[in-house]
């Protein structure tokens, strides 16, 4: 039985399919390279930002059989030819070109060493270079790229960088990009690629100073806008960020990657409708593309428009063996009220789970949900067969939230002992100055204070929260003000109305924005006396609020109060009416109801 | 690629027939000369083709036979070209720069003894005019001709085309190998032949449900590759692809094909659309597909620019040369606007180049200017970037 105000919700989470962004730096050079940008979910540490290169050999692989068939035909017609155009550059490149695309490396590079002796055209060294680096040759490679008449060219230069990024040499890489562009500085090779290395090496903008002299020399290419928005995105600079990939999505607007970014960043900065037409037209055109699917749904369900997510969700369900998309169908069938179809989409999707991930975030999902609905007893029922031992907890799938909520699942069935243990454990498996630990504190104290009665106990822990709270960097502000928030909740629930005071700063930029900020101060002026002032400020908390069932809890706390007051006031028939309807509410707290239900006997038998 | 079984049958032919004389002994000494007997390598595979001596005109001529193999016989898509081939040729009769039919669609039939059997095929062929000279020298060995040249033989294959399509005839497998050069007196002419992928924009489309490529792949259009190549609205757009192609690789060392199987921009649009039109069997509704989207999908598709450094044409014709390949081989059919003779005018405008040194060098001086100005611009730009930097780092140290 926590009370209202202290902020239970870190939010439900969607599951969200996996999308690595792949961005062709340079698609025409020896060795083409791929920038792999991980999904935005955990962009944010740069650590899984690769480069990776695009294989040549496997584009061969995949080509069309009668494509193949072709280049193999046209390559034999070429080569009865060869008495005729011996001498020729041209006709020695086209050999060595097709015998690389039948995958015959040693020929390609036998007719192109030739080509190569024959004139001083850079093609034919390119071509060289490629069939070397693919036979695993990679200083040959460069040698040919070093031949006569081409150290000062910039693009052989880059080639050069190129075939060094390639094998992770990026110092080496950065140095030649360098003199390439001492040489050529509108290059628009040299400017792409050391781009991307400055995105690599934490320069953002520097990469986008490059990147825009490369655009304005040549082309916005949809590579090149898609390299300026992470570098955009790195510098937190959302909105160019958003702006790049509109006009790359515009250039190119089937590319899945670029898509799906743009969606997630678009929902992370509040305004998903702008990817829904780009999305249904991507997946008009990519025959029902799961991840496409997956980003539309999140964006209706974003926008609450919950019935269009149900309509993708089923969609993808057909096609997706993923178990997110039961996970999704859950939240969704939730937040419509349905919470029998919620409870049997999560139950199969707990099923069909394969990887931690997905199992982690549907068992959470789905303790939030039977908490939230009140089921205690069911909640309790599916947590404890994952707790592995008495003496440790395991945290690796159940969410501190989890536990926590299977503390108080514990404490509103009759077994405040058992709650209070819980959390104690779950106190100690936490980082110092975490937010969830700061957040379980908050819990521990209150359970100290309010239903076991150890008020000792719960002043040192709420000792222990202030010295946390006190100069912790770590915390974000809205995790900072939850934890001010749950704080004060816990100093009033004392009765340390005082100390409560002097806190209530640290809450200041969340009253009238957000609920449990506005409840708590509610919740000070009514155990202040101010009983018409606590009353007002929570039916703006209620109002604030999305769901009914969260409404009628916060209703149930403040008719609690409102019954207190009254009967503090001496007017017993007030009170006595709001204790009955505290405990008449439906879907509230049975540990409230029941304290309404003492203190109501209290004021009879007075 | 032809079976072993169906080389075996081709040899046969081959033997047969070059022992034989054809039409009522009208042709004599035929020499296969599509066909290879000892390395069984062959060139088209469903007819052979033979040079013989025409004993009525006094010339050579070229016979193309049908090769009865069995899987041949089947094919009826090919079948019906073959037999719609001296059908087009038939239009185009009289015309200047184009192969003339020499005698239509015949058969005989070829008997083989096998033991105490005899076998009956039907053999099918027609016969055009021969035509010896090979153009492929200005492609294969294109760093070694004048770009005048290079640009008189485009401009030649360009009155070619011309000259099929205003009789109503559609190529759909225009590259070196299917043209000739014609000496005339003082003169020359080029002229296509194999017109086994042809068709006459007025005729129907002998199969709708035929769905693979027509022509070569490596000046296949992209339409052309998806299956919308029996499109009569497209097929003369198709021609235009496989001219800008040859333009191209008549001034570089290697072919568009290695530009565009490198290209991923590329790859990825054939993918897509590729994927939407395979979904319908008619071609005239995935020629609506295409319209309607192509033109979103084809946006990101750049192969250009094609007349960089890279490139054997002169400096001072890249600008024009860059027109005429970007505007003939747009990955969109609906791009490529570009009609033959505006192509033909920017390439009298850059043989008019090629003889006025005075133009080249302001060409080339003009260029060099924008080159400095845009180098010293960028110069500047990275100063004012340093300089940027170095006042940030500055600040935060401060």
């Amino acid at each position: 039985m926590l009370n209202d105000a202290i902020d239970r919700a870190t939010g439900s989470q969607v599951s969200l399919r996996e999308q690595t962004l792949k961005v062709t730096v340079i698609d025409d050079a020896v060795s083409p390279v791929v920038l792999e940008l991980p999904p935005l979910g955990v962009l944010a540490t740069l650590e899984r930002l690769s480069i990776a290169g695009v294989d040549v050999p496997a584009t061969v692989e995949s080509l069309k059989q009668d494509v193949k068939a072709y280049i193999e035909e046209r390559l034999e017609r070429l080569l009865v030819k060869e008495e005729r155009f011996l001498d020729s550059a041209t006709y020695l490149t086209h050999v060595g070109d097709l015998a690389f695309f039948s995958g015959n490396l040693e020929e390609a590079k036998s007719f192109l060493e030739r080509a190569v002796a024959q004139t001083e055209s850079r093609v034919p060294r390119k071509k060289l270079a490629e069939v070397l680096f693919w036979a695993h040759e990679p200083d040959a490679a460069i040698a040919v790229l070093k031949g006569p008449g081409l150290a000062a060219d910039a693009d052989s230069i880059t080639w050069q960088a190129l075939i060094l990024l390639r094998q992770n040499k990026i110092g080496e890489a950065e140095a030649m990009l360098r003199s390439a562009i001492e040489r050529d500085n509108t290059n628009f090779r040299a400017r792409m690629l050391i781009g991307c290395i400055d995105i690599f090496q934490n320069r953002f903008s520097s990469a986008i100073h490059n990147f825009r002299i490369a655009g304005s020399e040549n082309r916005y290419t949809p590579a090149l806008l898609s390299n300026m928005a992470i570098a955009y995105l790195m510098l937190r600079d959302h909105e160019k960020a958003l702006g790049c990939l509109k006009v790359a999505i515009e250039e190119s607007p089937y590319d899945e990657g670029l898509l799906v970014f743009f969606a997630d960043l678009s929902a992370r900065l509040g305004r998903p409708a702008q990817a829904v037409p780009l999305l249904k037209a991507h997946i008009e055109a990519a025959n029902q593309s799961p991840t496409a699917l997956d980003r539309l749904a999140h964006a209706h369900y974003m926008l609450r428009q919950y019935k269009d997510a149900i309509s993708s969700l089923k969609s993808q369900s057909a096609i997706d063996l993923d178990s997110g998309v039961w996970n999704n169908l859950g939240l969704v069938y939730w937040n419509m009220g349905k919470a029998d179809r919620a409870k049997e989409s999560f139950l199969f999707g707990l099923k069909q789970v394969t990887g931690k991930r997905g199992r982690g975030i549907l068992t959470n999902n789905f303790v939030k949900f039977l908490f939230e609905n009140s089921q205690y007893q069911s909640l309790v029922n599916f947590v404890e067969p994952m707790l592995p031992g008495s003496s440790d907890i395991e945290f690796a799938i159940l969410s501190p939230q989890s536990m926590l909520s299977y503390s108080m699942a514990l404490v509103e069935l009759g077994m405040p002992k058992r709650g209070v243990d819980t959390t104690r454990r779950l106190v100690g498996s936490l980082q110092r100055g975490s937010s969830d630990r700061l957040r379980a504190l908050t819990n521990l104290s209150y359970l100290l204070e309010s239903v076991t009665g150890e008020r000792r106990d719960a002043a040192d822990v709420a000792a222990q929260i202030q010295e946390e709270l006190t100069g912790n960097a770590s915390l974000t502000p809205l995790e900072r003000l939850q934890a001010a928030n749950n704080l004060i909740f816990s100093m009033l629930e004392a009765g340390n109305l005082e100390k409560a005071r002097s806190l209530l700063p640290g809450i200041s930029s969340g009253i009238h924005k957000l609920p449990h900020a506005t409840a708590t101060l509610g919740l000070y002026h009514f155990r202040k006396g101010d009983r018409s002032r606590g009353e007002e400020l929570y039916e703006e908390s209620i109002r604030m609020l999305p769901s009914g069932r969260e409404r009628n809890r916060f209703r149930q706390k403040m008719y609690l109060e409102l019954a207190r007051c009254f009967a503090r006031e001496g007017d017993a028939k007030s009170a006595r009416r709001y204790y009955q309807r505290c405990t008449a509410i439906e879907g509230g707290y049975v540990t409230t109801a029941k304290v309404a239900s003492a203190e109501l006997s209290e004021l009879v038998q007075a | 690629m032809p079976s072993v079984l169906g080389d075996m049958n081709a040899a046969l032919i081959i033997k047969h027939l070059e022992s034989m004389d054809l039409f009522e002994g009208r042709y004599t000494n035929l020499k296969c000369c599509s066909f290879d007997l000892v390395s069984k390598k062959r060139r088209g595979r469903l007819s052979i083709v033979f040079k013989a001596i025409d004993k009525i005109q006094g010339c050579n001529v070229a016979i193309k036979v049908y090769d009865p193999s069995p899987q041949n016989m089947a094919d009826l898509y090919r079948l019906n070209a073959f037999r719609r081939e001296p059908e087009i040729l038939t239009k185009l009769l009289n015309k200047t720069r184009c192969l003339q039919l020499v005698a239509g669609y015949e058969t005989f039939t070829l008997e083989t003894k096998m033991g105490e059997y005899v076998l009956s095929t039907p053999v099918f062929y027609f016969v055009t005019e021969w035509i010896e000279r090979e153009i492929d020298d200005f492609f294969e060995k294109q760093n070694m001709i004048e770009a005048s040249q290079k640009l008189t033989l485009f401009r030649e294959i360009l009155n070619a085309v011309e000259a099929f399509h205003s009789r109503g005839v559609v190529h759909r497998d225009l590259k070196p190998d299917n043209l000739r050069a014609r000496d005339l007196p003082g003169d020359r002419d080029v002229v296509a032949i194999d017109f086994g992928s042809g068709v006459a924009s007025d005729s129907d489309t002998s199969l709708d449900t035929y769905r693979s490529n027509v022509g070569a792949p490596y000046h296949s259009a992209p339409e052309a590759m998806l299956g919308l190549a029996g499109h009569r609205t497209v097929a003369k757009l198709t021609d235009y692809y496989a001219l800008g192609c040859m333009l191209y690789e008549l001034f570089h060392y290697g072919y568009f094909l290695s530009l565009t199987l490198r290209n991923r921009e590329y790859q990825s649009a054939m993918l897509l659309i590729g994927a939407r039109l395979s979904r319908e069997p008619d071609t005239q509704k995935k020629y609506l597909i295409w319209t309607q989207e192509a033109p979103r999908i084809a946006k990101a598709v750049r192969l250009g620019p094609f007349f960089g450094r890279d490139s054997t044409a002169p400096r001072s014709l890249e600008g024009l040369l860059e027109r005429i390949v970007d505007g003939l081989t747009r990955f969109d059919f609906q791009d490529r606007a570009l009609l033959i003779p505006s192509v033909r005018d920017l390439v009298d405008t850059s043989l008019k180049v090629l003889d006025n040194s005075e133009a080249q060098a302001r060409i080339a001086r003009q260029a060099r200017e924008r080159r400095a100005r845009r180098h010293d611009r960028v110069a500047e730009l990275d100063l004012r970037f340093e300089r940027l930097g170095v006042a940030e780092r500055g600040r935060r140290n401060a």
